[in-house]
């Protein structure tokens, strides 16, 4: 449609058809536009009904408004709200006799997974369970018949809180606010995390008792999440948490923190963070980096120790806010009946902290000064006055520097700036550090630097991901630490220094996989260890001693010298206990139940799986009694797992005890599963998962292939649903489909599993040289599969290529299966294999060579760990098949 | 509070001013809804809250693109309701098709299948009006479905009434002529 043929249309459309052909004559219009002119003509006087009618008809089907519809048992009655997931209808209950009242809550969105919404109905009977006065109750809970999630809870009639409040005095409201405390703790006992509390989730009944909504709808939803649908999760910026801002994990923590921020409310009359006409992305940097102002501003009536309850419960870190609600309750009991409350402890320490976030611009600006300044006096002179000025500088930037980053880093787009901070400490410690004489000063310095490391490279936090560049900070420190201990040989500062600097050196290292100079650290690290360990010590440092061994284990271990691994586990293992029973706290018992679990591990690549369990089964005892804290969810799963897989991991080392190590497959994937549900966004418990469901298919596979099958399907939808690019997703997908496809068969549905192998062949890595094919690997696992499939198909010959090839791979990878067992393992499996099908198809004569080079492996290592069971175990079943 | 000062809020991520103007902007659709059925005559069995409802439910799902007033809150109403529409055409051919190959299938609902195919040519069509005259595809879009009147669409466009009356036309006769080849 030329801009001439538009014109031309527009003077001639209402013009009669004489006119138009005079029109066209009269303007010498070109023939083109002219036929394109008319051709539009021709459809111009239909009506609008050609265009309108298959819009107006589609739309028609798409059925009546949901009022008059039914979700179950219930029909929707009126609209009464909508939220950013869904709409809320008042409803009835039209198949019983009582014709009651209740709320709807439909939800977008929704799966289609026969399984998952099993788990769905599951888990909404626990949620049905979540019985309190307080807690609006969640009666029910299905899919529409078109697929969407509903809710069906109590209806509640009242008002919102804040609003309830405003006429209420002070004692009165806070009294009334610890009733929603109560209610959220009880929900937090029964492992329900609300996520979303807000004054419109907290509503008053006219009696006046405040009755919460939505407790357990994240956790149900998160359960529709797959990987073909996500349901967004709706976070209100004004009551949200820091942690939710920043995407990182939700804890009870976050309920602490939006309860803080509805009290606060209902104080002041104004959320923590109103932004008035600022944009959704400016709020959640407010959140991440403006300080609230306290409550005390807007209302001085509340100055002191409303203040710091408040203040305490909105702290960004979610460690600094109180541990739990019940100590928030507790604290704003303590200030209605006038005792001391627990916020205002250690308030100065807090206060610079503070100082350091609001004025994190200033400050940079202020320590570049402080460079150019120093740096410049340093070549002056070195009077100790000086060097005292020196030292109180050093001390301020280390400090300061670190405050800072650890401020900027969750932002986004601060790498820059991290690098700027992180170079600048660079070139000003060195200056600084090849001056230094002084004790105390190369201390603060080799600190400093081990806190540039950390900015630059650290394992599990953010960081700017440079690994050499940190390595070489540490070794700038070390050399300065090294120094000073030449200077004072006994000196337990400098040798503590030293260790932890030198264990920081190995972690960075293993980053890069450089196993030996880790090996050479290690030297140097056990000397230094034992030197300090031999002073006098305080009860953190059997800490670090304990961490120090253990790294000093995984390094050997790593470098294949499974000995000293052993002997450094051992230590490990004896300073967490020491450490334990010093510092009776639940963190020291965890650290020593994550010692022993690590020295159970050590045990069993060393073939002694009966001591393995027996250090592992340890672990258990000391861990599981653990109260609920941080990570300890984690490693009780872990101590599961090991325990399940050194009782019965099939082909692999184990003990070939199938029935205690299904148990505990399964409580260590129950473990993993709250864990997810917990925090969608922890990539480490979802490849805990995938790990366990793995052992556990496998296992189950010889009893129960339909188990077996559901579980590698869990674990492949939850592994799915990682991001794509996830480290290890595509590793875990080919391993768990391809496993799957053994049950499948065995289940008679071969078509399908040819199908999702065709599916699986996508995620192979491209490079086959990055990944092995031993039994990490997920080339080892398509490839049985594939075999394994011309098996049941009769094509031997296909399936005995296949093996070949996976032998030969397997080969050439950096394998000792003389000196590994796990190696000598995977390579006799996998020859067994190639023998038996040789043999099928005739080929007996190396089927025999095969075979007899398994024996000969067999009886090598029987030789090597005499009369050990898994060995024996190998060396009959290597005699048998001949 | 005024609904375009709420509407104003909740474009800036006030989620509490989203929440509450659902409800508003519901029964405004709903409204708009019935006077885009009165409007245009003949033997259309459109439900309006349903059309509205789905919209809606998409708006408050996604992102508010940036608005500048109601005029402008409505154009992205009809962009949405052409996009729920377009999903269910399409979701609804597939399932025809059938997922796998052992799945045996429904008869086909022949006047069903037709309505989706006439309508997915439609759409198609005015992806091709969008390419060579966006507005002119917009234009279209607030009037088919968004129901706005050729004076709303100025308002929202800030066009004179009668280049909308116009292009309306031209456009409409460029549709019909598509569909009719």
């Amino acid at each position: 449609m030329s801009p001439d043929v538009e014109r031309i249309f527009d003077e001639v459309a209402d013009l009669s058809a004489e006119e138009r052909a005079r029109y066209f004559s009269e303007h010498a219009v070109d023939a083109r536009v002219r036929r394109e002119v008319e051709s539009l003509l021709l459809h111009d006087a239909g009506s609008s009904a050609r265009i309108l009618a298959p819009i107006a008809t589609l739309a028609g089907s798409l059925g009546a408004d949901r009022v008059g519809r039914r979700c179950g048992p219930y029909e929707l009655k009126e609209l009464i709200g909508r939220g950013g997931m869904g709409s809320v209808y008042r409803a009835e209950r039209v198949d019983g006799e009582v014709r009651r009242s209740v709320a709807v809550k439909l939800m977008q969105g929704g799966s289609g997974d026969p399984v998952q919404r099993m788990r769905f109905l599951q888990e909404r009977q626990i949620l049905a369970s979540l019985s309190h006065p307080n807690i609006a109750g969640l009666l029910d809970a299905g899919h529409s018949e078109d697929g969407q999630p509903y809710f069906v809870m109590e209806l509640v009639e009242g008002k919102r809180i804040d609003e309830f409040c405003v006429d209420l005095p002070l004692r009165q409201s806070i009294a009334l606010f610890l009733k929603v405390c109560d209610a959220v703790s009880f929900a937090h006992s029964r492992l329900v995390v609300h996520r979303d509390l807000k004054p419109s989730n907290i509503l008053v009944t006219p009696g006046g008792e405040p009755k919460l909504l939505d407790f357990g709808i994240a956790k149900l939803l998160d359960l529709e999440a797959n990987e073909t649908m996500t349901i967004e999760r709706a976070m209100t910026p004004a009551y949200g948490s820091p942690e939710q801002a920043s995407g990182e994990a939700v804890t009870t923590a976050t309920d602490t923190y939006s309860l803080g921020a509805v009290l606060y409310k209902i104080l002041t009359g104004r959320p923590p963070h109103e932004e008035e006409g600022s944009t959704p992305a400016a709020m959640l940097t407010a959140l991440l980096t403006k300080d609230v102002v306290r409550p005390s501003q807007a209302k001085p009536a509340l100055a002191g120790d409303i203040d710091a309850i408040v203040m305490k419960a909105l702290r960004k870190e979610p460690d600094k806010r109180y541990s739990s609600v019940d100590q928030l309750a507790d604290d704003l009991r303590r200030y209605l009946e006038s005792r001391p409350i627990r916020a205002r402890e250690g308030e100065s320490l807090y206060r610079i902290g503070k100082f350091m976030r609001r004025y994190w611009i200033p400050v940079t600006a202020s320590l570049a000064a402080i460079v150019a300044l120093t740096v410049g006096l340093l070549v002056i002179a070195r009077e100790r006055q000086i060097a005292d000025r020196r030292f109180r500088l050093v001390r301020e930037l280390a400090g300061n520097l670190f405050v800072i980053d650890d401020r900027i880093a969750p932002l986004p787009g601060s790498t820059d700036a991290r690098r700027y901070i992180a170079d600048t400490a660079l070139r000003y410690l060195y200056n600084i550090g090849s001056e230094a004489t002084e004790p105390d000063l190369m201390l603060e310095v080799a600190d400093a630097y081990r806190r540039t490391a950390d900015v630059l490279s650290r394992r599990g936090r953010p960081s700017l991901g440079l690994p050499k560049e940190a390595f070489q900070a540490l070794e700038n420190g070390d050399r300065l630490l090294e120094r000073a201990l030449a200077a004072h040989p006994k000196d337990q500062e400098i040798l503590r220094a030293i260790v932890t600097n030198r264990m920081r050196a190995m972690s960075v290292l293993s980053h890069g996989d450089d196993s030996s100079k880790a090996l050479e650290i290690s030297g140097v690290l056990t000397k230094r260890v034992e030197q300090f360990s031999g002073g006098s010590l305080k009860i953190e440092d059997l800490l670090l001693v304990q961490s120090a061994y253990s790294s000093l284990g995984v390094a050997y271990l790593n470098g294949g010298r499974v000995e000293q691994a052993r002997k450094y586990a051992e230590l490990s293992v004896e300073f967490a206990r020491l450490h334990a029973e010093g510092a009776k706290t639940p963190e020291a018992n965890l650290a020593y139940g994550g010692a022993l679990r690590i020295y159970g591990t050590f045990l069993r690549y060393d073939g002694q799986l009966e001591k393995s369990l027996e250090v592992l089964e340890k672990a258990l005892r000391v861990v599981n009694p653990l109260p609920e804290l941080r990570g300890k969810p984690g490693e009780l799963g872990n101590v599961y797992y090991f325990l399940g897989i050194v009782n019965g991991e099939v082909d692999s080392l184990s003990l070939g005890r199938m029935e205690p190590a299904i148990e505990e497959l399964e409580q260590s994937l129950a473990i993993g599963r709250r864990r997810i549900a917990e925090d969608p966004k922890d990539q480490d418990a979802k490849l805990d998962f995938a790990q366990t469901a793995l052992k556990l298919g496998r296992i189950l596979d010889l009893s129960d292939p339909a188990r077996a099958l559901s579980v590698y399907d869990e674990a492949y939808r939850t592994m799915s649903a990682a991001p794509a690019g996830a480290a290890n997703r595509e590793n875990y997908l080919v391993r768990l489909g391809a496993e799957s496809t053994f049950s499948l068969r065995t289940l008679g549905r071969s078509l399908e599993a040819k199908r999702r192998m065709t599916t699986l062949a996508a995620f192979l890595p491209k490079n086959s040289k990055t990944e092995s094919y031993g039994p990490t690997g997920s080339l080892e696992s398509y490839y049985r599969a594939e075999a394994e499939m011309y098996v049941v198909a009769g094509d031997v010959a296909a399936a005995i290529k296949i093996y070949r090839g996976m032998l030969s791979a397997f080969a050439a990878d950096k394998i000792a299966p003389r000196e590994d067992l796990a190696d000598a393992l995977g390579l006799s499996l996998k020859q067994a294999r190639l023998a038996q099908l040789l043999r099928k198809s005739g080929q007996d004569e190396e089927a025999g060579r095969l075979d007899a080079q398994r024996r000969e492996l067999w009886t090598h290592w029987d030789q090597r760990l005499p009369n050990n069971t898994f060995v024996r175990r190998q060396v009959a079943e290597a005699s048998r098949q001949n | 509070m005024e609904i375009t000062d709420l509407l104003r809020r909740a474009h800036l991520g006030d989620g509490d001013a989203l929440n509450s103007v659902i409800p508003l902007v519901y029964n405004e659709l709903r409204r708009l809804a019935s006077n885009y059925l009165r409007r245009e005559q003949g033997p259309v069995t459109m439900q309006a809250t349903a059309l509205v409802h789905e919209a809606y439910l998409r708006i408050a799902g996604s992102p508010l693109p940036a608005y500048e007033n109601r005029s402008h809150f409505y154009g992205i109403a009809a962009r949405v309701m052409r996009q729920v529409l377009v999903d269910m055409a399409r979701a609804r051919s597939a399932e025809k098709r059938g997922p796998g190959l052992e799945v045996t299938l429904p008869d086909l609902d022949i006047l069903g299948a037709s309505t989706q195919n006439e309508f997915l040519a439609l759409n198609d069509a005015l992806d091709r009006l969008a390419a060579l005259q966006p507005r002119k595809a917009h234009l279209i879009e607030l009037r088919f479905f968004g129901g706005m009147t050729a004076e709303e669409s100025a308002e929202a466009l800030a066009l004179p009434v009668h280049t909308v009356r116009r292009e309306l036309r031209v456009a409409q006769a460029w549709l019909r002529r598509e569909l009719a080849s």
